[in-house]
């Protein structure tokens, strides 16, 4: 019977783990190696969540510092790659919090949404016109608000339940559902009216 | 189905596929800044052991010298 690309993913990256946990001191080679395997995802991660494409690459760097002192806690409950989001999302939420408390709009602050909804939109539509299909995505997401973005990247690109989202977040359950619910309705509208006047462009 | 999938339609579902290429000493800058902390930490520990082992160095200097003096004393 064959495995699954995603059990053959978590196999390795369990031997990797043990590998760079058994490694002697100032041996990251196997470490090295879940950082090239992460690394990609990570960057992006970082910078769709803090929409700070200066700091994104400081902050992946500061994960995998994070990931390396913390790995020998590591006890395998969960799979590397799901612990490995879950140090990005704190990290990246605690950076938020530092950078945006001068501005004093909370990340739980509903009208922070009204404000980024007035500040962006009319930036990224002129930037997306002329994006591929990542950058679109991208400039989509910069356009939404923290408060929808942040939870959306959470479930949809770290794939974290919602529990673990509401935990981060320091909001409620049902909460957490409602706004993941309208980021994607958000998402999707904003992705499908894109692609219409790209396709409009192009005819 | 996932009950956190329910939702997620095609574009949604784009937002895993989602990568961006690190610049080219990304790799090297994680090492640098690994073993700058390994380093710091070692003489963070390094300095705390350090009085300890002098201490304890002097502790046992003194209790020899005064099972010494200890001795000659008994012996006169």
């Amino acid at each position: 019977m064959e495995m699954e690309p995603s059990e053959v993913s978590r196999d390795r990256d369990e031997e990797l783990v043990r590998a760079a946990q058994n490694a002697p001191e100032g041996d990251l080679r196997a470490f090295e190696e879940l950082i090239h395997l992460y690394q990609n995802r990570i960057l992006a991660d970082c910078q769709f969540l803090t929409r700070d494409q200066n700091n994104a690459e400081d902050l992946a760097q500061e994960v995998f510092v994070k990931a390396f002192f913390g790995l020998q806690r590591f006890e395998g409950r969960s799979s590397f790659r799901h612990w490995l989001q879950r140090i990005k999302v704190n990290h990246c939420l605690n950076h938020i919090k530092k950078r945006d408390g001068k501005e004093s709009l909370a990340l739980d602050d509903e009208s922070a949404e009204k404000i980024e909804q007035l500040r962006v939109p009319a930036v990224a539509a002129k930037e997306i016109e002329e994006m591929e299909d990542s950058l679109r995505i991208e400039g989509i997401l910069n356009s939404m608000p923290a408060t929808l973005r942040v939870p959306l990247i959470m479930c949809d690109m770290d794939e974290l339940s919602y529990e673990e989202i509401a935990a981060a977040l320091g909001i409620g359950l049902s909460a957490v559902k409602m706004r993941i619910k309208r980021a994607r309705e958000q998402f999707r509208r904003a992705y499908e009216g894109d692609a219409k006047v790209t396709g409009q462009a192009a005819t | 189905m996932n009950p956190q999938e329910e939702n997620a339609g095609e574009p949604v579902r784009l937002l895993q596929e989602q990568e961006r290429e690190p610049s080219s000493g990304f790799l090297a800058r994680v090492r640098r800044k690994i073993h700058r902390r390994s380093a710091t930490s070692q003489f963070a520990a390094f300095s705390w052991h350090l009085p300890r082992a002098i201490l304890i160095e002097m502790i046992s200097v003194f209790a020899h010298i005064f099972s010494a003096m200890d001795g000659r004393r008994k012996d006169s």
